[in-house]
């Protein structure tokens, strides 16, 4: 190592240099891999069940997709919630814009759970099959809608489940796709 | 001690956990083990429980269960004989321990159809069978009368084929579930489903307090439908439920919605077709004509549009609706090609629908008009089948009565090309 404080210095930025360089090069074990805009568009449009594995991890990691995954919902949504007008200090249950009804309700068997329900009678052509939500954070959730019968689904979720949370909040939009 | 119940599956038993009575609004769900998962025939158990298509809640006068199950059940009807004995049971005291496996589907007037693999089924419980036999507790197991005559049953004393389930609680030594119609709509199930407490309140509080309390909810309901939030009325109405003072409240409801209710005054309707010589002359700004949707169609011509408008001669009412076009006749896809909620005007409603799959002979239009005090709002799940099934079909019947009986008179006009 080198006597000069001055050079220390230096050879340390050297190495962290390097160290960085070395890990932009490498790929990341774990990261998230980013997805494509033609997957963004064949997710939204039901062509793939499935995009990534982590949802909620790549629009956290990537905003520009995230950003094009919103404008993609922004056209080809079935129903829009936009963030509610009331700054309502309690969680929210019940959301309806746009023909759609969606409403959590708390299991009497089990308290630390909630029914989601989701209840239209407009769309009859083309069935609803996800929920998106954003919150104010500009963190995503999705949830997949089972098939409808009546024009009503229900999805089973524990109270802690941070849709759920996502979901009681004001100003969250929601994007039923 | 307790009853248990097992659905028997080519997998091998089934336990059946808990039955809980969830609120109203919810749709009936099996779900696994407590957890927050629910199983994929919990929407035909919805069904087996709903009225009308239902027979749980004709017995219990309640309309939304949880059940949880200690295995996935992954498919099929045959978990409904199970299920159905499950419900009869819950909450009836007996002298002893018993455990009831069962497989068979069961039919509106309770009869039990005959299922598949009954043998297999029986097979991968028989170890259970005989554990707790062994135990000396009591095993009953129903079948469907037929279809396992390769299985001889030998080590179960007490397997019972049975056509209906009126045998089933008669090999229990139970008695008969009776619907709530033929037991005067008393409640029945467990004790803390009986409102005890409201009989008390009935004898123990003053008369005014009393009127209050009576009139409060119908008041509420009154305030739901003046804002033609009709869905949020109907969910309040079954709420309330079949208590002996909720009976009483509905009565009063309905006859005053009767006397507000708007005389069923037919809309007056026209209709006007769009013909054009070819596909293409729809689309450009060629001259196209219009002739009445009564009049035949030559069948050199396409139909590119159809317009129609109702006038609404009950001048305290407003009129709704909504349009949906079948290409290939009722029902013959899954969907309507196409809905249109309509525009209201003054005095009326129109609808125009462009074709982009332009009508044959079998293609029909469905219009749909909902008269009432005021337009509801909100999410209308009857138009489903007024839109998409025969008028003569039971599911259109049920939906039609659904949204009368909360004030409004329904009107449906089909079009077909002549």
């Amino acid at each position: 190592m080198a006597d000069s404080p001055n050079t220390q210095d230096l050879a340390l930025r050297a190495i962290d240099a390097a160290a960085q360089a070395e890990q932009l090069m490498r790929p990341e074990e774990g990261r998230a891999v980013r997805p494509s805009f033609t997957a963004l568009y064949q997710y939204v449009h039901g062509q793939r069940t499935q995009a990534w594995d982590n949802f909620a991890e790549v629009m956290r990691m990537y905003p520009d997709v995230a950003a094009n995954f919103e404008h993609l919902l922004q056209n080809d949504a079935f129903a829009t919630m936009p963030q509610l007008a009331a700054a309502a200090g309690e969680a929210v249950q019940r959301r309806e814009y746009d023909g759609y009804v969606l409403m959590t309700t708390e299991s009497r068997a089990e308290p630390d759970q909630v029914y989601l329900s989701i209840e239209t009678g407009v769309d009859l052509v083309d069935l609803p099959h996800r929920l998106f939500m954003k919150t104010i954070d500009e963190s995503w959730y999705e949830l997949e809608i089972p098939p409808m019968t009546n024009g009503r689904a229900q999805i089973v979720l524990d109270k802690q489940d941070q849709a759920v949370h996502a979901f009681g909040q004001p100003d969250t939009v929601l994007y039923i796709r | 001690m307790s009853i248990t119940v097992y659905i028997l599956t080519t997998q091998g038993p089934v336990r059946i956990q808990r039955i809980t009575e969830e609120q109203t609004g919810i749709q009936s769900v099996i779900c696994l083990d407590g957890r927050a998962q629910a199983l994929p025939i919990s929407s035909r158990y919805d069904a087996f429980v709903r009225n009308p298509t239902g027979v749980i809640e004709r017995a219990t006068g309640h309309g939304a269960y949880r059940v949880d199950v200690d295995q996935i059940i992954d498919d099929g009807d045959s978990w409904q004989l199970g299920i159905y004995i499950a419900h009869m049971v819950d909450g009836r005291d007996q002298a002893k321990d018993i455990h009831i496996f069962a497989t068979g589907e069961v039919d509106r007037d309770l009869n039990i159809r005959p299922v598949g693999h009954i043998a297999e089924k029986l097979d991968r419980a028989s170890r259970l069978f005989i554990e707790l036999q062994d135990k000396g507790e009591d095993v009953y197991v129903f079948v469907p009368d037929g279809g396992t005559d390769d299985f001889e049953g030998g080590h179960l004393s007490k397997l019972a084929f049975v056509e209906h389930v009126d045998q089933v609680f008669d090999h229990l030594k139970l008695s008969r579930p009776q619907p709530l119609s033929q037991v005067g709509n008393v409640e029945r199930g467990t004790p803390s489903r009986t409102p005890k407490g409201r009989r008390f309140l009935l004898g123990g509080l003053p008369i005014a307090f009393l009127l209050g309390w009576f009139m409060w909810s119908p008041f509420v309901w009154m305030g739901l439908a003046g804002d033609g939030k009709v869905k949020e009325l109907e969910s309040a109405i079954s709420d309330q439920g079949p208590t002996f003072m909720g009976r009483y409240q509905q009565d009063l409801f309905f006859f005053v919605q009767d006397l507000r209710r708007p005389e069923p005054t037919s809309p007056s309707l026209s209709g006007k077709i769009i013909l054009a010589d070819s596909p293409e002359a729809c689309d450009s700004t060629a001259p196209r004509r219009g002739i009445s949707w009564d009049e035949s169609v030559p069948a050199s011509n396409i139909i590119c549009e159809i317009i129609v408008r109702a006038d609404n001669a009950e001048t305290n009412s407003v009129l709704v609706g909504r349009m949906a076009y079948w290409p290939k006749g009722l029902r013959q896809d899954n969907t309507p090609a196409r809905t249109m909620r309509g525009s209201a005007n003054p005095n009326g409603h129109t609808w125009t629908l462009g074709f982009e799959d332009f009508p044959n002979q079998d293609s029909i239009v469905r219009l749909v008009i909902l008269q009432g005090r005021v337009a509801p709002v909100g999410s209308q799940p009857w138009y489903s089948d007024l839109l998409s099934e025969l008028p003569t079909s039971a599911a259109f019947i049920a939906a039609k009565a659904r949204i009368e009986r909360l004030g409004y008179h329904v009107f449906v006009r089909d079009w077909q090309r002549l």
